[in-house]
């Protein structure tokens, strides 16, 4: 919950809890309605055209909508909303400025996107980076959806900033590589060269990288836990490679999942802590799990809207 | 001058329209007025574009605005706050209640059980949980005693509770 929902959260406690098992239902109760109407997605090319024959007419639009009595009715209602237009950000200046571009990279394909300061950001499937023609400001600021390599070109008065939906990473010059998928819960923050800041947007914590670290933010829980890792598996995506030297098998397990975006459910508590040396190329996630069967009585079952049951033993 | 704004204006609207609609459409489940509305928040903006100045997110002045148009809207079909419920509310339209249902399925029926909610309990209860207002706010914007929220919010979440009896068991 953000502070804000935790507001909103105690006031409904106060209200209309009594006891134990009241508090309990209506946090369940509140983290259930959160995907309230998630799947609904305007089209915006229609609200667009729309939008722009309105702007060409220069008029007021007619039909549908209820015109407002903008005196009587939203005076009263919009008084929240007459503070905020006091002053500050001209709207002026923000249409007026550079218009970003978009690239994006399809199912199976990835791009390498050079951007006006000679950063290179290679780009993983189903990912989006948006960023503006030249970097005029005092910070370098890119967005990302998706999964993205990062090689920041160093410029010690701009920091690049780049920003997921709930991360921010703040770097100097330095390789870092993202992970922040729309869909998927987690996020991944893996550092190959320099030094990297990141806030998690949820809690506003931030976090200092170096070398060798990768970040892993669950997602609902609100600890993020930055672990060293001996290899470059986090960034193996870019060459379609997996490599694990005398790894545990669970360690291998969370690689593959974060590779694919998929989650395992281990069945039986089996125990997966035994030493693999293996390797995978170029391997899709079936090949990848069909390997490891192939060496251990484990059995991957089908996924399940991303999620895969393992069951057996592997390590006696 | 004038084609660099309408191109301004395109991001913009590219940016946050999905944004904006479903911030309303949480309010106001209707696709197309929320679409409407949204639309309409845009080109108010358009329309003071020479000076108009906000001194909060974008984002957030967009939102306010759009929420307060989605507010008004309800306000003007004269939502009659002292009526009685007509809208007899029946849990077991939705699902055959003894089966826990998850993922996708469980979505689609809270979806489903919050727009069966009667107007004006859907209404405080959506104020409450997505807009981040206060009761007592909730009690000024839609000129109502914040008694009345209150009993509209208990009201909500006992269909609420009920509808996911199930679902709220145990864990």
């Amino acid at each position: 919950m953000t502070s804000k929902e935790k507001k909103g959260f105690s006031e409904w406690l106060a209200a209309h809890a009594s006891g134990k098992e009241d508090e309990r239902a209506l946090k369940q109760l509140w983290e259930m309605t959160d995907s309230y109407q998630e799947s609904y997605r305007p089209d915006v090319e229609e609200g667009l055209s729309a939008l722009k024959k309105r702007m060409e007419l220069g008029a007021s639009p007619s039909g549908k909508v209820v015109r407002l009595n903008p005196a009587s009715k939203l005076l009263r209602i919009a008084a929240v909303a007459a503070v905020l237009i006091v002053s500050g950000l001209a709207l002026k200046n923000y249409l007026a400025r550079p218009v970003p571009e978009t690239v994006a990279t399809a199912e199976g394909t990835h791009k390498s996107v050079p951007l006006a300061d000679g950063t290179i950001v290679t780009l993983n499937q189903n990912s989006r980076l948006t960023f503006p023609p030249a970097f005029n400001g005092s910070k370098r600021k890119v967005q990302l959806e998706g999964e993205a390599f990062f090689e920041v070109a160093p410029d010690a008065t701009k920091p690049f900033v780049l920003e997921t939906e709930k991360v921010a990473v703040t770097v100097l010059g330095t390789s870092f590589n993202v992970r922040s998928m729309p869909g998927e819960p987690s996020v991944h923050v893996f550092v190959k060269s320099g030094k990297v800041e990141v806030q998690l947007k949820a809690t506003g914590k931030t976090y200092q990288l170096t070398p060798g670290d990768l970040l892993t933010w669950p997602g609902n829980s609100q600890e993020a836990q930055p672990v060293k890792v001996a290899d470059e598996n986090p960034i193996g995506w870019k060459q379609g490679t997996l490599k694990f030297r005398e790894a545990p098998l669970n360690q291998i397990l969370t690689d593959i999942q974060r590779q694919f975006g998929v989650a395992f459910d281990l069945k039986n508590g089996a125990r997966l802590t035994c030493p693999f040396t293996i390797s995978f190329e170029k391997e899709n996630l079936r090949g990848a799990l069909d390997a490891i069967e192939a060496s251990c009585p484990l059995h991957f079952g089908k996924a399940v809207n991303g999620t895969i049951s393992v069951t057996g033993e592997c390590c006696k | 001058m004038k084609a660099d704004s309408e191109k301004a204006m395109e991001t913009m609207f590219r940016e946050y329209y999905p944004f904006l609609c479903k911030a309303i459409i949480r309010v106001l489940p209707d696709a197309h007025l929320a679409e409407d509305l949204a639309q309409d928040v845009f080109f108010d903006i358009w329309n003071k574009r020479e000076n108009f100045s906000i001194n909060t997110s974008l984002q957030a002045y967009l939102r306010r605005a759009g929420i307060n148009r989605a507010l008004n809207y309800i306000r003007d079909r004269k939502i009659r706050w002292d009526d009685e419920e007509k809208i007899a509310f029946q849990a077991s339209n939705l699902t055959d209640a003894s089966r826990k249902i998850e993922g996708e399925e469980l979505k689609q029926k809270i979806e489903e059980a919050i727009n069966q909610l009667p107007e004006r309990c859907r209404l405080v209860f959506t104020l409450s949980r997505f807009e981040e207002m206060s009761y007592q706010e909730i009690a000024d914007q839609l000129g109502i005693s914040i008694k009345t929220v209150e009993n509209q919010m208990s009201k909500a979440l006992r269909i609420l509770r009920e509808a996911f009896d199930e679902e709220l068991k145990g864990e």
